[in-house]
């Protein structure tokens, strides 16, 4: 047995002790929506599964063609920030990576930093919210890498972030960002959240599901185990319909129940109407497209459990994407209490 | 009608040298809009009035006070000082009205950064200010209060994208507490002044009427130095005082920013006029009285609420103004000659009970500015007719220069007005006094008002073509006052004639201004008139009596004088359209008229000598084509076999040359495509009465073709005068289009059924085929029979 081979079962003994002593995962979701929405389902949700943090998307970042730089879309509105309780509300920002893209020079993303977190700060003070962290979602490149980076130290050196009490950072990490991490670096940030969805080719006729798809997640989560950050996990509880017309990528349909296509006919993995037609009240299909509807299961997601379980180096929390989903609300809180503990 | 503006005049003497300046009623003048300026309405003693003076067509008379582009001048020139005359308006203007509230929060957020350079003035000298901070959050948080009234929207494409900043109560709210942080934050007190106004401005916002007036009273205090934002503020008090009950208290604060801030006082008339207050007991408060009077005397009946002011004060500018404003409306009726409208009765009813009060005001010694007064008695005598009391009245002693300058124009006037009929001398001497005295040569409106008596006596005697040549219009309306170095004769400008000169070919008329131009001694008015002629003044008359008899059909007279022109390359070219003498069965716009014709005039080349023309707008020779007329009358009348040739042809050329014919420039003097002469009156939307035929070339047309019918024994020309007759007969068939838009006509007219029926009698005619092919009028006659 050469050294390598001795260091391989030290690891994995080190892995399986690690697992032996992990302690309870910890429960948290996210809220994509902009009209911030926690039912009374809801609440009594996070309140059986003793979930203690809300990471709520503020607002997006997109790049704007007309006005040549990045704006905020969909910013979040609350009707009463304080419904939240005790729950830790945690903002997120999306940045498309575009927006690091069109950047010319690094003081583009310090500006984009200060940008970013004043209005942070303003949103935080209008709806009279204290936080503990911030995080970042952005799937950034290895072009993007340096912009990025700098606009996540940036951060720090506002004085809106500083008026915040100075949370601490995380940002998103893919799957690819993993296993690719010395290509596309190690985001400066206190911590990550390791994306386990989309990670499939969504565009691709021939994807099964590209929300999660074990065969793709096996080709990435063996790196889990090197990854040097301390991060927790993100598990998709969404659906969605992919629709296509002659094998081209047309369109995605968010969160359609899956009662919807219970009156279409189905070919192979595909849904399609024959003739062309309103589908699930908000969607209108015309004649020869069809769709793929992903979709995650506790089965699904248990295999899942069973491969980061497998590699995962550290304890982590969980975070399911996302609270108001209609697959969510499907799970009862023991189930996923139940399923979050095989992880 | 002749359209002199009303502008009135601004007397220096009157005006302090930074108060209000006046501005013109015809501020966005309208030509026409006033037809007498006599009276200044500048005389009242308040300039800061002026825009509550007499205007034609606008409630005021606009701007109030010097307001520039973004904000009145008042406020502008606190903020001057406040600077101490370190910035200029301009410098605040484009500091801080033209930047938006995101340029500022910018600012607010780059300004601490070592590269950060200043974009205007105002930021580079709040950066070297003592009170930087102070200053920059004013500023920002004033520009964030305007996103109420303004630019909201724009946040939405900005990086306050959904941040809801003022648009809903809660956020107006959020806004007034941080007002008042600000204000506890602040030590300047012009600065705390102006946090104060925005205080007060976000509770009116907020429509809480007791706690605005509360704020008024804790956050607003009165200084000099902040006069402007304090009486501000207090105007949005006086509605929430109004609001809360305290009617009298409102009316006394309205008063005080009415007094006090010239740009408001529009908004402070507006507001009182929707705050019912008539049943207030004022008699405590007279001043208060006095303005409500003058805002009912404005809208409702002037004379009897400027009684009502003048028992409170007979010396009231309110009242002035009021009496103004009638006596201006009062002189331009009379004087504009339209003293039978409806409308202007009411005027000449109250002329007894206005009397009565002038009486009254020159009676009350009292009174400070009696010779107003007395310019307002003049004008009633004037009206009344009383003609020499009037001139007695003007020509008392006055010792305000403006007020004897008026008097002085009101005695001309009362001359000019006396002229009864035309008498040259007698116009010619009001002529040379007008020239001669510089008090009424320099002002628009009086040189107005003689030249249009003038242009009226003188249509009234059939010259037309003279009082058109007497249209005063000054080309600077800027004011009444006459520029140095204008020329008398530019201003007139005959628009009337030069563009209908059709209108004017009448015999007598042509033959006046003949005898005008040729005559060899003239008055100086007829100097005036006559260098306003063209410069070709012979040519020009005998050209336009040449075509006068063209048009009649008398050829001999028209030779005659067309061979008077000794210039006529200036009014028509070398050769005619032969082609006026063919006809055309269809009208294309889009074809040439010879290619759609029917050439028939190219069977006569002896008579047709000159090379074809082709052009649309080709300016015939009128001495050929008259020539060339008479020689086919002499023809038809020489020539009995080719009688009806000559007939059809002269019937093809009054067709063409007529107001429904392609060549109708020739004898119309055509100058703009603006024509409405094709509609028939009643025919539809366009018809009006310059619809109507003006001349009798379709009559005469007619009464060729039907000769030519009748002289000829040629079946085809006897088919094409058939033809040409319905064409030229001018009645009513009844028709409509389909769904299709194919034109349906159910019934034709006897003068068209009559021609079609002859030419159905000719079916073997080519020409028969021709028309049945071309004209789906026709067709339709067949198909209906």
């Amino acid at each position: 047995m050469n050294y390598f081979s001795k260091l391989g079962i030290v690891i994995l003994l080190l892995l399986l002790l690690t697992s032996c002593s992990s302690k309870k995962k910890e429960i948290f979701f996210y809220h994509w929506t902009t009209d911030f929405e926690l039912s009374d389902s809801k609440k009594k949700l996070l309140d059986s599964l003793d979930s203690k943090k809300l990471y709520t998307k503020f607002f997006d970042v997109t790049y704007s063609g007309s006005q040549r730089g990045p704006l905020p879309t969909a910013t979040i509105q609350f009707e009463d920030a304080k419904i939240v309780g005790n729950t830790e509300l945690i903002p997120v920002v999306y940045i498309t990576n575009e927006v690091f893209k069109e950047m010319k020079k690094l003081s583009e993303a310090e500006n984009l930093a200060r940008n970013i977190s004043d209005k942070i700060g303003r949103l935080l003070k209008r709806y009279e919210l204290n936080v503990k962290e911030l995080q970042f979602d952005c799937d950034w490149s290895m072009a993007t890498r340096e912009n990025y980076f700098t606009f996540l130290k940036a951060i720090r050196t506002q004085v809106s972030y500083q008026e915040m009490g100075k949370p601490k950072l995380s940002a998103t990490i893919r799957l690819h960002q993993v296993k690719y991490k010395e290509k596309t670096g190690i985001p400066p940030v206190d911590s990550g959240v390791i994306m386990f969805y989309n990670v499939g080719e969504v565009t691709s006729y021939t994807e099964t599901n590209s929300i999660l798809n074990l065969d793709t997640v096996d080709k990435y989560v063996a790196s889990l185990a090197e990854y040097p950050l301390k991060y927790d996990v993100a598990l998709p509880l969404f659906s969605w319909a992919v629709v296509f017309n002659q094998g081209e990528f047309r369109d995605l349909l968010a969160d359609v129940p899956s009662t919807a296509f219970n009156q279409l006919q189905k070919e192979g993995n595909y849904y399609y109407k024959e003739e062309s037609g309103v589908f699930a009240v908000h969607h209108y299909l015309y004649k020869g497209d069809q769709m793929r509807y992903e979709t995650v299961d506790a089965q699904l997601l248990s295999a899942l459990a069973n491969r980061i379980k497998k590699y995962a180096a550290q304890d982590f929390n969980i975070i399911y994407y996302h609270l108001n989903s209609n697959v969510a609300a499907q799970f009862s809180a023991a189930a996923i209490q139940q399923l979050s503990q095989k992880f | 009608m002749k359209k002199i503006v009303l502008l009135l005049t601004l007397l220096p003497a009157l005006l302090s040298a930074k108060v209000y300046t006046f501005s013109f009623c015809g501020f966005y003048y309208d030509p026409g809009v006033r037809d007498i300026l006599l009276l200044d309405q500048t005389l009242i003693s308040d300039p800061s009035l002026y825009p509550f003076l007499n205007c034609k067509d606008a409630r005021f008379c606009e701007p109030f006070g010097n307001a520039s582009d973004v904000d009145s001048y008042d406020n502008l020139e606190e903020w001057e000082r406040y600077f101490n005359q370190a910035l200029t308006k301009d410098d605040i203007r484009k500091g801080f009205y033209h930047p938006t509230f995101l340029d500022f929060d910018k600012f607010l957020r780059d300004y601490t950064s070592k590269n950060y350079q200043p974009k205007t003035e105002l930021e580079r000298y709040i950066l070297k200010a003592s009170n930087k901070e102070e200053l920059l959050h004013y500023f920002w948080f004033a520009k964030k209060c305007e996103l109420i009234y303004k630019e909201k929207y724009e946040l939405e494409r900005s990086w306050y994208q959904g941040e809801s900043i003022a648009t809903t109560t809660e956020d107006i709210q959020k806004m007034y507490q941080e007002a008042i942080d600000l204000y506890s934050k602040t030590q300047d007190a012009f600065l705390k002044n102006r946090i104060g106004f925005q205080i007060v401005r976000l509770a009116f916002e907020l429509g809480m009427p007791e706690k605005t007036n509360e704020l008024f009273e804790t956050y607003m205090k009165y200084d000099e130095r902040s006069k402007y934002i304090y009486y501000k503020a207090m105007e949005r008090n006086a509605t929430m005082l109004y609001k809360s009950g305290n009617k009298v208290e409102s009316l006394r604060q309205f008063r005080q920013v009415f007094e006090n801030l010239q740009d408001r006082k529009d908004d402070v008339f507006l507001s009182l006029l929707r705050l019912p207050m008539r049943d207030l007991d004022l008699s405590n408060h007279s001043q208060e009285n006095e303005l409500l009077h003058f805002l009912y005397g404005f809208y409702g009946n002037s004379v009897i609420e400027l009684e009502e002011i003048l028992k409170i004060n007979p010396n009231s500018s309110y009242a002035e103004v009021l009496a103004m404003r009638y006596f201006d409306s009062l002189h331009e009726i009379y004087f504009g000659g339209s003293l039978d409208s409806e409308e202007e009765e009411v005027f000449i009813e109250n002329i007894a009970n206005v009397a009565a009060i002038v009486d009254n005001q020159l009676n009350n010694s009292t009174v400070k500015n009696k010779e107003l007064w007395s310019i307002f008695k003049g004008i009633t005598e004037i009206v009344k007719g009383e003609y020499e009391a009037a001139t007695q009245t003007f020509t008392k002693t006055y010792n305000n220069t403006a007020y004897r300058n008026q008097a002085e124009i009101f005695v001309y006037a009362i001359k000019v007005v006396q002229l009864k009929d035309l008498d040259i001398y007698a116009m010619d001497r009001l002529f040379l006094e007008l020239k001669g005295t510089k008090n009424l040569y320099g002002n628009h409106g009086v040189r107005g008002f003689y030249f249009q008596k003038m242009a009226q006596l003188y249509a009234e005697n059939g010259q037309k073509i003279i009082a058109a040549f007497l249209d005063y219009q000054p080309e600077h309306y800027a004011t009444v006052k006459v520029a140095e170095g204008d020329e008398l004769a530019s201003n007139f400008y005959a628009s009337d004639f030069l563009y209908e000169m059709h209108k004017y070919l009448e015999e007598n008329e042509l033959l006046a201004v003949k005898a005008l131009i040729t005559a060899t001694s003239k008055t100086e008015l007829e100097h005036l008139i006559v260098s306003m002629f063209p410069d070709d003044k012979d040519d020009f008359i005998n050209e336009m009596l040449g075509t006068y008899y063209l048009r009649e059909n008398d050829l001999e007279q028209a030779i005659s004088y067309f061979n008077q022109v000794k210039d006529p390359e200036s009014y028509y070219q070398e050769g005619i359209r032969n082609s006026l003498f063919s006809i055309a069965i269809s009208e294309y716009f889009n074809v040439s008229f010879l290619e759609q014709s029917d050439r028939f005039h190219k069977d006569y080349p002896d008579i047709f000598t000159t090379p074809e023309i082709n052009k649309e707008y080709y300016k015939d020779n009128k001495l050929l084509l008259a020539k060339t007329l008479q020689r086919l009358e002499n023809l038809a009348q020489e020539d009995a076999v080719n009688a009806g040739a000559y007939y059809y042809m002269l019937g093809n050329a009054w067709y063409n040359l007529s107001e429904l014919g392609w060549f109708v420039n020739t004898l119309h003097y055509l100058n703009s495509g603006n024509d409405t002469r094709y509609a028939i009156v009643g025919d539809d939307d366009f018809g009006s009465e310059d619809g109507i035929r003006d001349s009798s070339m379709l009559e005469r047309a007619l009464n060729y073709y039907v000769k030519a019918y009748e002289f000829t024994s040629d079946e085809e020309i006897k088919a094409k005068a058939a033809f040409g007759k319905a064409k030229s007969e001018m009645c009513y068939d009844s028709s409509w289009n389909d769904s299709a838009g194919q034109r349906i006509v159910t019934d034709f007219c006897q003068e068209h059924a009559i021609g079609f029926e002859q030419l159905q009698e000719l079916e073997n005619t080519k020409f028969y085929q021709e028309v049945i092919n071309e004209c789906t009028y026709f067709k339709a006659y067949l198909q209906g029979n």
